[in-house]
């Protein structure tokens, strides 16, 4: 047939053969999909670009904002770990450095807790105009608690101490601010 | 650094977290997003959407519940468990990020 190709595709072994054909006209190129055809594409398209694309989160909460905040959360359970991990050096008793680890550890979550409400539900944008810190704070303090997690060393607890109090300075300033 | 090329794009991937859009979207459901759906056209009721919370620029995922003069009153399909229209107030078109026109759920 001059001037004009048939194209036929099969898409999957439950569907329908469709025919494509393209037209090969002399000034314009016409493209004939069957409606179901052109739907199977289009998720077909849309599957592969929901796996592929990277994902943001989306919320899709019930907050009940009480509006009760306070650093002190988290500086008490970082604390706990401070004194764990100094217990657990000066003890010989396996049980109870076992049972300090395992402790530890779920300080170590409320910990990350805590500061995460603080950074998502009390921070503000316009706190981050004045702290532009304030993100790379909060980053750095809770992957130490994920450090003072995973080691024995009190200087480790002590780090994240540290950061909760630069963030409790920064917390106590916002509040006085909005005073 | 990482530079955001895909916020460039105009379909959006958001991850669910939370119960709001339950049954329809359970957390950890993954939705797209058609930044352009409402450039040509006027969202619509019972249309599903992803929006900024007016209180804090968070991204929600809601459904149109009402529109008036050109506002909307969104609410999540699951309404016991939902912060919507009814604690922020009416969105405004410029609040809505985009239309959510696909979800993992759906198999072909």
């Amino acid at each position: 047939m001059d001037g004009q190709l048939v194209i036929r595709l099969q898409f999957g072994s439950n569907s329908p053969i469709k025919t494509l054909q393209t037209r090969f006209l002399p000034f314009s190129n016409l493209i004939y999909l069957g409606k179901s055809s052109i739907i199977f594409i289009m998720k077909t398209l849309l599957n592969i670009l929901i796996k592929i694309l990277p994902a943001q989160t989306a919320f899709a909460h019930c907050d009940l904002p009480c509006g009760v905040y306070d650093p002190a959360q988290a500086r008490i359970e970082a604390e706990s770990m401070l004194k764990i991990t100094q217990k657990y050096q000066e003890s010989k008793d396996e049980v109870f450095k076992i049972r300090s680890i395992i402790i530890k550890e779920q300080r170590g979550e409320l910990v990350k807790h805590h500061l995460w409400v603080l950074w998502t539900d009390y921070f503000k944008p316009e706190h981050l105009e004045k702290f532009p810190n304030l993100h790379d704070l909060f980053w750095k303090a809770t992957k130490q608690a994920g450090e003072a997690k995973h080691s024995v060393d009190p200087a480790e607890s002590q780090k994240l101490l540290d950061m909760i109090a630069e963030i409790d300075k920064i917390f106590k300033e916002t509040k006085a601010a909005a005073k | 650094m990482s530079l955001n090329l895909h916020k460039l794009l105009p379909i959006y991937k958001f991850k669910i977290s939370g119960n709001s859009m339950s049954p329809t979207l359970a957390p950890g459901d993954s939705v797209l997003v058609s930044r352009l759906s409402y450039l040509i056209a006027r969202p619509k009721l019972g249309q599903i959407i992803a929006l900024k919370d007016p209180r804090d620029r968070k991204v929600l995922i809601k459904r149109i519940s009402e529109i008036k003069n050109e506002q909307y009153f969104v609410l999540g399909d699951n309404e016991s468990a939902s912060t919507d229209s009814r604690s922020f107030g009416w969105i405004e078109k410029r609040d809505i990020i985009g239309k959510v026109i696909y979800n993992s759920k759906v198999k072909i």
